[in-house]
């Protein structure tokens, strides 16, 4: 690969290798503050293609050991869900609650 | 039909034979039920499947295994499905997505 | 890191980032120190309204309209990145005709403290926002109310910080506050120890554990939020929409209380012991939705005090999602992609906590519930106090002291 090229890194976000090194030269030295500077990881697939490539970018511009690399926080959906399909539990909870006030 | 493995050395023969028609993009091309939408539409020499928000850059399979959401088209008229994992069914319509995608009144 | 120097401000969300731009303008050696990274908490994850129709008379609506004056002056002077401010104005939406009946008598209050508030009718309020469900009896319209992305906006204060001189250090953990003569002398850090006579506590939920380093009681408590966001779509809402979430056979007098935005903590709870919410998570929850400029809409959320527990839960985002839907129907068929907690920095009367206390040199900057809207007028004040000595107007409502009778 050449040296001079920018490749994309974050495809999801389209965020380039370049975006993401000038962030690490303007003092982004862990994988969330990249994230949160260049939104490389807050696409679709929440980093899973791009995480290990910038902990890579990350390591050689910093010299940090890949084990020193802490990922951003991990969180729920495990896997994209629809929000009428994860609505139905609330709808449930919410009609116990106006169920236990009506009958004041 | 030249990037279909017809026999595979663990798999054996593919003894498929029936195929059914879907639409993509206004044009009907043949695809076995059940099988994922993206090896149908690579089979057709279909190898764009939408192209990206900001810079218009085409994608195609990139992981193949439903984790990276390069090949996610418009399936019956709901963006951002995940084709290489989602199976063929009768009568489906499928769009090439660009960027967003369109997003209809009613959705799934 | 640096050895010495004359102010350090802990903590690195917007309050901290604020103060340290204001105050690095007019003073050389301004450090601030931040356990994470800059607006990796409550500044990084919550709606971004920059809103004065929900704001209490006195302080509150004050700050709201001041921030309001200087976010478009820092946009086109100071900041350096895109924040995504909108001028859109802000609704809280009604789905019942009771809210809308109460709405009558709120707008009148209203409009008397001095907000510039529009109450809407159905038909009205999806002329402004067609994406909202039929179920909607009209809405409180703001014209005046903006929003912004709170995690870009915390980063430009940061940068415009130290383009005026001051040094932030992140992955950096305060450990200690050295005090001699009850005068600060010194904070000791992971990284070292910095000799200073100032340290500015803005560390959110986590004030008190710094306020204990120097053998102050300072009654903050984490208040969790929960947030889900979606997949990105063409833009649905054109506005951050707000809900009032008033349960159906609320009294009138209920839902007037639905409207003061506050909520009843259990009872003998009203001290400084940590609160706890009376009634069930579905009882505490407000639905805010948050369209991005980059697409995805933010829903939330629930209020819960379980310390600094950053869980989200199922039952907590499926009351998101199910408000969302309520609200904007066409949001049952958007995916979410990703969840976030945060923790509100709360206090008991709703009112931050700010200046002086009785250690030389620590001072308080927190317990800021709006943030966003709060931070930008308190980086003013609070230099002026610290450089010129000129008292901070509301000094007393906002002062520790007032929480010594309920030591």
């Amino acid at each position: 690969m050449n040296e001079g090229e920018d490749i994309i890194i974050c495809r999801c976000e389209e965020v380039s290798r370049n975006t993401i090194e000038d962030a690490i030269e303007q003092g982004c030295d862990t994988l969330d503050s990249i994230k949160r500077r260049t939104r490389a990881g807050m696409g679709l697939c929440q980093g899973r293609t791009c995480q290990r490539l910038i902990a890579g970018l990350l390591r050689n511009k910093t010299g940090k050991p890949l084990e020193e690399l802490k990922p951003p926080n991990f969180r729920p959906p495990f896997r994209p869900i629809s929000l009428g399909l994860l609505a139905q539990e609330g709808y449930r909870l919410r009609r116990e609650d106006e169920l236990r006030d009506g009958g004041k | 039909m030249g990037l279909r493995i017809k026999y595979h050395p663990i798999l054996g023969e593919d003894l498929r034979k029936d195929m059914i028609s879907i639409e993509v993009d206004g044009r009907a091309i043949p695809a076995y039920e059940g099988e994922p939408i993206a090896a149908a539409l690579i089979a057709s020499d279909i190898k764009t499947l939408r192209k990206t928000k900001r810079i218009g850059e085409p994608r195609s399979l990139f992981c193949a295994r439903g984790v990276c959401t390069d090949c996610v088209m418009t399936v019956n008229g709901t963006p951002n499905i995940r084709t290489c994992i989602t199976p063929v069914e009768k009568d489906m319509k499928i769009e090439k997505q660009e960027g967003l995608g369109n997003w209809g009144e009613e959705p799934k | 890191m640096k050895k010495s120097t004359d102010v350090v401000i802990i903590g690195g969300g917007i309050i901290g980032c604020a103060i340290a731009y204001f105050l690095s303008r007019q003073i050389k050696n301004v450090v601030l120190l931040e356990r994470r990274g800059i607006s990796a908490e409550a500044s990084g994850a919550n709606y971004g309204m920059i809103w004065v129709q929900t704001r209490q008379p006195g302080y509150d609506i004050t700050v709201a309209k001041r921030s309001l004056e200087l976010y478009p002056r820092l946009i086109s002077e100071v900041f350096d990145i895109d924040i995504e401010y909108e001028e859109k104005g802000g609704m809280t939406v009604f789905l019942t005709e009771l809210e809308r009946k109460v709405a009558e008598v709120v707008l009148r209050l209203k409009k008397e403290q001095g907000i510039p508030i529009q109450l809407l009718d159905k038909n009205e309020t999806k002329e402004l926002e067609p994406a909202l469900s039929e179920e909607i009896t009209g809405s409180f319209y703001c014209p005046i109310d903006t929003q912004l992305n709170p995690m870009l906006t915390t980063i430009a204060f940061a940068r415009a910080a130290q383009r005026e001189g001051a040094m932030i250090y992140t992955e950096t953990e305060v450990h200690s506050i050295k005090v001699n003569n009850q005068a600060v002398s010194s904070v000791v850090t992971n990284r070292g120890e910095i000799k200073t006579e100032v340290v500015i506590n803005a560390a959110g939920s986590w004030s008190s554990q710094i306020g204990e380093m120097v053998g102050l009681k300072i009654p903050v408590y984490p208040n969790r939020l929960q947030s889900l966001v979606t997949e990105q779509t063409p833009r649905l809402l054109n506005r951050v929409i707000m809900g009032t979430q008033i349960p159906k056979h609320a009294t009138f007098e209920e839902a007037m209380k639905g409207f003061s935005y506050t909520r009843d903590i259990s009872e003998g709870q009203v001290s400084t012991e940590a609160p706890l919410y009376k009634g069930t998570l579905s009882d505490n929850s407000m639905m805010f939705l948050k369209p991005t400029i980059s697409g995805n809409t933010v829903c939330g959320t629930v209020f819960e005090f379980a310390g600094h527990d950053r869980s989200t839960s199922y039952e907590g985002l499926s009351l998101i999602a199910s408000m969302a839907v309520r609200a904007v129907p066409a949001l049952k068929g958007v995916q979410a992609i990703r969840s976030w907690s945060n923790f509100d920095p709360y206090t008991i009367d709703g009112m931050p906590i700010e200046g002086e206390t009785e250690i030389k040199g620590f001072i308080l900057a927190l317990g800021h519930g709006t943030a966003m809207s709060q931070g930008p007028a308190l980086g003013e004040t609070l230099t002026e106090f610290i450089v010129d000595g000129k008292p901070m107007p509301f000094a007393k409502q906002t002062s520790i002291t007032r929480f010594s009778s309920l030591k």
